[in-house]
């Protein structure tokens, strides 16, 4: 899912990447707005409540969904900054940082939730951040690494290329067209993901409360573990076989 | 620019010292948002209404209302114990939390709230679908 780099990559990696990445971010959406009455998913959810902020002259507000879109912004810079600028020879390593990073918020989020949250709005507001930070970081690897064809919170444009690709299916020229369907079974998997992934967390967070990002990041892990098994494992068994074979030889 | 957010935002007036202080519920009105979403425009509540939807919150017939920084608020009304509830601000500022002793929770949307007014909406289907909306005075 991660090691394989934009056009390398099989519908079927991106098809992983994307409904893993979506269930996390509905998950974490639909978690953050039980818990904190604020969406960390939804970046054009926030444009609209900035623009109303401005209109009511909320200063306050405008200032701290300013401060949260930036946020959401520089997570997906930093994820693609890394990838762009890491090292080509380790892409595993590469491309699990901006990971491993998002566990790092999800675990603090989780860890500072459930021990020292007294509900005061500056650690609501301050917890929200480090949320969409996650997002943005996330978002900006799954688009990095699939070519954009992957997005994990965009639901918006999300929908929009379904509707058009089944649209498309109506037309005799492009009805049995394979990368339709393919763009399809992608699309599909990410809204299916998402979906997935706020119902989950509806109904386990009034239960589990800010436990729900330690799941969450577990998830993560699993994602990396998965991703490491098939970079690592594989080469060295086939350094082990070749070794054999060198042994045999002489 | 995180930083200079913060530090821009500090000056100006935060919602959590902003709701400091007394309130005076100076009227109750409703939308109601009957079929099709058509909304009839601001209604006065009529006192016997006003005792039907607010019977099982919190702020059932209080007049005033102290909100204290360490998430104490006390509810008055004339005549009777004042009551201790625990208030919190969710969101960004807009949701007000409130916490009665047996853990039984309220969410208020503040849709206004300045030195001298607060204007408070809940959403209630005791009668039709309709916003309810407590207008504060200091």
């Amino acid at each position: 899912m991660l090691r394989k780099f934009s056009n390398s990559r099989s519908n079927s990696d991106n098809i992983k990447l994307g409904a893993l990445t979506a269930f996390v971010a509905g998950m974490v959406n639909v978690a953050s707005l039980g818990l904190f009455f604020s969406f960390t998913s939804n970046i054009t959810g926030h444009f609209a409540i900035l623009a109303e902020e401005i209109s009511n002259g909320k200063w306050f507000q405008v200032l701290i969904v300013l401060m949260w879109i930036f946020l959401f912004f520089g997570g997906s810079f930093l994820s693609n900054f890394l990838i762009i600028h890491g090292n080509r020879n380790r892409t595993y390593l590469t491309h699990a940082i901006p990971l491993l990073l998002e566990i790092m918020c999800f675990l603090a989020v989780g860890f500072y939730g459930n021990y020292f949250y007294s509900e005061t709005l500056m650690e609501t507001e301050a917890l929200v951040a480090i949320l969409l930070f996650a997002m943005g970081l996330q978002n900006g690897l799954t688009a990095t690494l699939s070519n954009f064809a992957v997005k994990s919170t965009h639901l918006t444009g999300l929908t929009t290329d379904l509707a058009l690709h089944f649209s498309m299916l109506t037309h005799e020229k492009y009805g049995n067209n394979k990368l339709i369907r393919a763009k399809i079974r992608l699309l599909g998997s990410i809204l299916l993901g998402y979906l997935a992934g706020g119902v989950l967390a509806g109904n386990i967070t009034y239960f589990f409360q800010f436990k729900v990002f330690f799941f969450v990041a577990i998830g993560m892990v699993i994602i990396l573990i998965y991703d490491f098994s098939k970079t690592y494992v594989p080469i060295s068994l086939y350094r082990k076989r070749k070794a054999q074979e060198a042994l045999t030889d002489s | 620019m995180v930083g200079s957010i913060f530090a821009f935002s500090s000056g100006l007036r935060h919602p959590e010292k902003s709701i400091l202080g007394e309130w005076k519920e100076v009227y109750w009105t409703y939308e109601r948002i009957g079929k099709g979403n058509k909304r009839s425009g601001d209604l006065d509540l009529a006192s016997h209404i006003k005792e039907e939807i607010s019977k099982d919150l919190i702020i059932h017939e209080s007049e005033k209302w102290k909100f204290s920084p360490k998430a104490n608020l006390i509810l008055f009304k004339k005549g009777t114990q004042p009551h201790h509830v625990t208030w919190r601000l969710k969101g960004r500022g807009h949701v007000l939390k409130l916490t009665y002793d047996d853990k039984h929770t309220e969410y208020y949307n503040i849709h206004e709230l300045t030195a001298h007014k607060m204007v408070l909406h809940f959403e209630n289907e005791v009668h039709a679908r309709s916003i309810v909306k407590i207008v504060f005075r200091r």
